[in-house]
């Protein structure tokens, strides 16, 4: 009985011994809710693979990259983020990388991109006109922003590479005078491509009061006229002042262009030619009979928009899409508006324009470039390559199959989704959410995206009016000057293109009398405009040498 | 070995449901300890809820507030703003303004925009105007209106523009959200009373709090509201909770308080601004956070019924294992225990009582054992007063009894209770019998402590009567009997006054050596007789009796052979005359010595006895036997007694005489022969017994008998009753002689004895032995 009794007690201990034991695990079982926090994917940081043949879409997923770059209006329209949108995703879903886009704040994206190099933290890849860029994309690398992209091109994006091999001339463009690659381009590939902007006219009021299509500053003149008195526009001819330099509209005519442009081959500047004086004095007698909208100098997108579709304009610069095709489909319920684009006015009948607007097919746009801080160069190269081979042509330019886009008879063609989108999204604002060919990207635009957009007759007829210019032949290309040279210009230029933008207003506002051009023009001599222009010169000669 | 039994006896009340609920109530202690442990764990968790909910609410606050108070700086500033400054003064309507300048002051307005992040567009509206001037457009109200903010109530917002509210800020119902467009209000110039020419308007990004509510990725299932003072709602991220529980309480207490909405439960902080009258609420939903909490709960609540299961085993086999010494302690009393005692009292309450009962019966037994000690110890002392023959025993048993002498002084003391009879008519409850061994007692125990005081005292009662033997304690010698005397008066008075009892004493001289005892003893005896007969004095001296010695009685023969004479001849008047004539001649002597007059009286009874036993010759002769005579002499204690005995005596034997002389035939002695040997087993049978049956006098009976067969009665039934006696001892079987004694009709087996040896000249057990 004593070794029962001995058992008895060796067993209650043990049993209690296990109950304290428990006891105190059950209180470290407890974990915090944040134990499952949001792990940060591992980048993958061989970049030095020799294995890329063996190289295909889509990657493992494991990347994340983070993207800066504008938030086009028409993205916005519908979405906060291009993260946002069904093409950000099924990007994603293609390349296998996960991308975080960070937008600027729309409006101030030269502050905003200045502040973001001022941080020091860069994302690793940054969208935007690096030609800009003060000293050039030369300088952005030798500063240290981005990387120069000539080997990794060549060994991480074969679908660019294949395409530059095929278009020398685009490379050239694309090149900087050292030979650097310095971003993935936006390719307008084909001519009808570069022309999508233009002014536009309330085709129903020219109807209406029985007026033909104006070509001539004078006929512009009387339509405007008759824009105000009759249908009381306020501001009958309305354009912001970026569209207004964009497009050069009226300087044309007087044979000037806005910013540098050549001549001959020779490189000039435009707002301190003697034409530049008649375009102001143009404007600035439309402006006070009130013919000009009176407040044109401050007017965001909205505004502008408000202006042609309410009726307060009769005129404006508008895109092909986003324009033309978005402002038709927004008053789609009142079947009496009517768009038509204009030619670009010209003094005598007959004449052709001087200028209007042509893209480039590689301008100085929305560039995408890899910053030094980018620790997974191979994938974003492979990212950013995808543009130009041809699933992801079809993707940034038509979107996603048998959503946005099917094939009939081989061709891309929209679907209704983007053409009669079924929340009434203009076919802009839908076109963003799945494809960046109606803005910008790093891919090459195709043609049948033209084809596919620009589905109303206005439009199509508008582009032939645009293309009527001697555009290609006055049209600098993108000459990049050396960084010593961009320096010089950017100090230059920043002050003259301050008071230029300041002078244009105030001559056109009347706040400034026309007499005083002359001084104007002294003034901007002073402040170096020659040495800008013999800046401008050589690298427009070296460009050619190219 | 005693084997432990394994069958429970079931037992009502028992000790072992208090052990139970010992056991249990231990068990229980640290169960609710632990369980209040985990209402305070979780009290505090709560508590921590309570404070990282505060901790967010103030870093919002301090965030919002910032935003605030920059907006507010923003409105300054545009306020302060040189070109509104002059727009201001241009008080008329039509004025033109210069356009330039409302160009720039909209550059202006956007450099501010860009600045705060917040600030989705500030315009004025100069009331003089209706222009508006904005960072995005300078345009006339109704145009800016439709462009900027056609999803808001045009009313309210037309009269907004024209606000003069202290307020400032202004929510404009929107109908894309559900939420009002907050827009911050200014009206210039700042520093005027009344109507103001311009309002400051700085809209809220519509953005700014979901992003705001992104940014702070700590919300984690936690729902913030901002509500302004009037209960309107600014922002939510949730809509679970009913605005009425959270805006329903006072906002300046900053108590946490906890809200239920159906199943869940949320912890509802607060906070108000400090910039602007508006409050921010946090709703954390404790039932997530508590998750945790619960499942560590359940944890706990599976150890403790754990714990508590073997708990409950162990209590089991404990009261098991404690309760069976106690169950085998039970075992014993149990078997004969009455079954409704066993189930009213518990254990020990059983087991108490047995041992009580033990005690008291071992009490009783020690009580006995005392009481018969000193009964053998009194027995004792009496053989030492009587003397026996086998003394040299006595000596084992003296020591035994703890009597030991002091000295070889001794002498004894007597003690007479005068007045018994009257003490004991006092206590009629208790019996006659126990209230005389009361008073002994009382007198014994008194006498032994006053004597006790000097010398030793042993107290013993014979015969009714106290005797006390002395053992002087030999340093007194000068005192002793100073001491008696001294110690009898104080014993005496002590009774006389507390008890009522009055006694007398009498003491015998000292006398040296234990073998004298006895003679002391005696002497004490003859004084107490002495005393009967002289009366008593409340210490009398044996050596008193002894004064006035007188060697000689008067009792001439002449006087002898008259009272013959006078018996003879049946005159027994004449006889009684002569001896009381006698006694009185003897008076003196018989007062004061009384060993002497009963010498005299025994001679009297001689005369007496020879008389008769002349008479008895012939067969006629009255049947008196000397022995009878002798014996009753014992009776008389005093004169007057013997005085009654002897004429008692006288009387008879006269009767007879004259009986005698008047019969002489033998039919009569026939008849009593004849009864005689039928009744001789009847211990009632004697002379007297048969004189009750033929009518006549014993005496005459006996001398008629006497006459006619010439042998005394007596002597007839004792030779009869001898007869029989010798038939029965001659039988084989082993016998008693006290039952051989009744057989034949004696009483007193001594007197068998006595009477056998006489005839047989051998006592009946030597007859038996032959």
């Amino acid at each position: 009985m004593k070794k029962g009794k001995k058992i008895y007690n060796i067993v209650a201990i043990m049993m209690v011994t296990m109950m304290i034991l428990a006891a105190c695990g059950g209180g470290g079982k407890v974990s915090t809710n944040e134990s499952d926090s949001k792990t940060t994917p591992s980048t993958n940081n061989d970049t030095s693979k020799d294995e890329k043949e063996d190289f295909s879409y889509p990657m493992d997923g494991s990347v994340t990259l983070t993207w800066w770059l504008q938030l086009n209006p028409n993205v916005s329209a519908t979405s906060a983020s291009l993260g946002d949108t069904p093409f950000a995703a099924e990007l994603q879903k293609q390349t296998g990388v996960e991308v975080e886009y960070i937008h600027p704040a729309q409006g101030s994206e030269d502050e905003a991109f200045n502040l973001l190099l001022a941080s020091g933290e860069l994302p690793d890849i940054i969208e935007r006109p690096w030609y800009n860029f003060p000293g050039g994309p030369d300088k952005a690398i030798q500063d240290e922003y981005i990387i120069p992209l000539n080997d990794v091109i060549d060994q991480y994006a074969p679908n660019l590479k294949a395409y530059l091999e095929k278009e020398p001339e685009v490379e050239k463009m694309i090149k900087t005078d050292n030979g650097d690659f310095y971003a993935f381009p936006f390719i307008r590939s084909e001519d009808k491509l570069r022309v999508f902007f233009g002014p536009v006219v309330r085709q129903d009021w020219l109807d209406d009061l029985g007026l033909t299509t104006p070509e001539t500053i004078a006929e512009w003149e009387e339509v405007l006229k008759a824009f105000r008195d009759k249908k009381g526009a306020e501001a009958a001819f309305s354009a912001r002042p970026a569209h207004i330099t964009l497009s050069s509209i009226f300087m044309g005519a007087y044979g000037v262009q806005s910013g540098f442009y050549q001549d001959n081959g020779k490189v000039k500047y435009g707002f301190i030619e003697s034409g530049y004086k008649d375009y102001l004095t143009l404007l600035n007698k439309w402006y006070s009979e009130g013919l000009i909208d009176k407040n044109f100098a401050t007017m965001d997108q909205k505004a502008y928009e408000a202006n042609i579709l309410n009726g307060r304009a009769g005129i404006t610069l508008g895109y092909l899409g986003s324009g033309i095709g978005a402002w038709t489909s927004a008053k789609a319920d009142d079947p009496s508006y009517k768009l038509a684009g204009l030619k670009y006015p010209v003094v005598n009948k007959g004449e052709t324009p001087m200028t209007g607007q042509k893209s480039l097919t590689y301008e100085t746009g929305n560039a995408t470039a890899i910053t030094t801080s980018c620790k997974n160069v191979e994938a974003a190269a492979r990212l950013l390559d995808y543009g130009y081979g041809e699933a992801g042509m079809n993707l940034y330019n038509f979107g996603i199959e048998g959503k946005s886009f099917t094939f009939v008879n081989g061709v891309p063609t929209y679907t209704d989704l983007i053409l009669k989108n079924p929340d009434g999204l203009s076919i802009a604002h839908a076109m963003s959410k799945y494809i960046r060919a109606n803005y910008n990207g790093p891919m090459i635009q195709s043609g049948y995206y033209a084809d596919g957009y620009f589905q109303l007759d206005s439009q199509l007829e508008a582009i032939q009016m645009w293309q009527d210019t001697n555009a290609d032949k006055h049209i600098l290309p993108t000459i990049t000057p050396t960084p010593e040279e961009s320096a010089e210009m950017a100090g230059i230029m920043n002050d003259i293109a301050t008071y230029q933008e300041e002078m244009m207003l105030k001559f056109i506002m009347g706040v400034e009398p026309l007499d005083k051009f002359e001084e104007y023009v002294a003034e901007i001599k002073k402040m170096g405009i020659d040495r800008a222009l013999e800046i401008n010169q050589a690298a427009f000669e070296r460009y050619d040498n190219r | 070995m005693k084997k432990r039994k394994k069958v429970w006896p079931y037992k009502r009340k028992s000790v072992i449901y208090i052990w139970l609920f010992s056991y249990i109530l231990i068990l229980i202690i640290p169960l609710i300890f632990a369980i209040a442990n985990q209402y305070s764990t979780r009290k505090l968790f709560l508590e921590e809820v309570k404070s990282s909910n505060q901790f967010i609410l103030e870093r919002m606050q301090g965030e919002l507030d910032y935003v605030w108070k920059n907006i507010n700086q923003v409105g300054v500033q545009v306020a302060l703003n040189p070109i509104v400054t002059s727009i201001l003064a241009k008080k008329n309507q039509g004025f033109h303004f210069n356009p330039y300048s409302l160009h720039q002051l909209a550059e202006e307005l956007q450099v501010y925009t860009n600045a705060n992040g917040a600030i989705e567009q500030i315009y004025i509206y100069f009331k003089h105007h209706d222009l508006v001037v904005s960072n995005h457009a300078i345009l006339d109200s109704d145009v800016f209106f439709n462009t900027y903010y056609s999803q808001l109530d045009y009313d309210q917002w037309n009269q907004a523009l024209f606000s003069q509210s202290k307020s400032n800020y202004i929510l404009f119902l929107s109908k894309d959200s559900k939420y009002p467009v907050l827009s911050y209000i200014f009206h210039l110039p700042l520093i005027q009373k009344g109507e103001s020419d311009a309002n400051i308007f700085i809209t809220l990004s519509s953005s700014f709090f979901d992003e705001l509510a992104l940014s702070m990725d700590f919300l984690e299932g936690r729902s913030l509201y901002i509500f302004t003072s009037q209960g309107e709602v600014l922002f939510s991220t949730s809509d679970t909770i009913p605005i009425e529980g959270l805006i329903d309480q006072k906002w300046e207490s900053t108590d946490a308080y906890s809200y239920k909405v159906g199943k869940e439960e949320w912890m509802i902080s607060k906070i108000s601004s400090k910039i602007q009258d508006w409050h921010y609420v946090l709703a954390t939903p404790t039932g997530v956070y508590l998750g945790q909490l619960n499942k560590m709960n359940q944890l706990f609540a599976i150890g403790v019924v754990g714990v508590l299961l073997i708990g409950m085993i162990l209590t089991f086999f404990l009261i098991r294992k404690n309760y069976n010494p106690l169950h085998d302690l039970l075992e014993e009393l149990y078997q004969g225990m009455d079954y409704d005692i066993y189930h009213t009292y518990n254990e020990y309450e059983l087991i108490s009582q047995e041992i009580d009962k033990n005690y008291k019966e071992k009490q009783n037994l020690i009580s006995q054992l005392t009481l018969q000690k000193n009964i053998v110890k009194e027995h004792i002392i009496e053989r030492l007063l009587k003397g026996t023959r086998k003394d040299l025993s006595i000596d084992d048993q003296i020591t035994s009894f703890g009597i030991s002498f002091i000295s070889s002084d001794f002498a004894v003391m007597s003690i007479y209770i005068e007045n018994i009879d009257q003490l004991e008519e006092l206590h009629i409850e208790i019996s006659p019998f126990q209230q005389m061994k009361l008073i002994q007692f009382t007198v014994m125990n008194v006498m032994e402590e006053v004597i006790g005081k000097y010398h030793a005292s042993f107290m013993t009662e014979i015969n009714d009567m106290i005797f006390c033997l002395i053992n002087f304690d030999p340093v007194r010698k000068q005192e002793y009997k100073k001491d008696i005397e001294e110690a009898f008066k104080e014993g005496q008075n002590f009774l006389q006054e507390y008890f009522q009892i009055y006694c007398t004493g009498t003491l015998s001289n000292i006398h040296e050596g234990r073998e004298r005892i006895p003679t002391a003893y005696q002497e004490a005896l003859d004084t107490l007789e002495y005393g009967f007969i002289v009366g008593k004095t409340d210490l009398m001296y044996y050596e008193s009796t002894k004064t006035e010695e007188v060697r000689e009685y008067y009792y001439p023969m002449e006087e002898e052979q008259k009272i013959i004479n006078c018996i003879k001849a049946g005159d027994n008047q004449q006889a009684m005359v002569i001896i009381e004539m006698i006694l009185f001649k003897n008076h003196h002597l018989i007062s004061s010595q009384p060993l002497l007059s009963r010498y005299l009286f025994f001679d009297i009874i001689a005369t007496i006895m020879k008389t008769l036993y002349d008479l008895s010759l012939g067969q006629e002769g009255p049947a008196i036997e000397n022995l009878d005579i002798i014996e009753n002499f014992h009776r008389y204690k005093t004169l007057l007694g013997f005085k009654n005995g002897i004429q008692e005596i006288i009387e008879e034997a006269c009767e007879k005489v004259i009986q005698c002389k008047n019969k002489n035939s033998t039919k009569f002695s026939e008849e009593v022969k004849m009864f005689v040997q039928n009744h001789y087993q009847n211990e009632a049978l004697n002379i007297s017994f048969i004189a009750d049956q033929v009518g006549y006098h014993p005496s005459y009976v006996s001398k008629l008998f006497k006459e006619e067969t010439g042998m005394g009665l007596l002597d007839f039934i004792n030779q009869i009753r001898i007869e029989a006696a010798k038939d029965i001892l001659k039988g084989s079987e082993k016998k008693k002689l006290e039952d051989v004694a009744t057989a034949v009709g004696y009483s007193n087996v001594r007197t068998f004895m006595r009477i056998f040896k006489s005839y047989e000249g051998v006592t009946p057990g030597q007859y038996m032995n032959l």
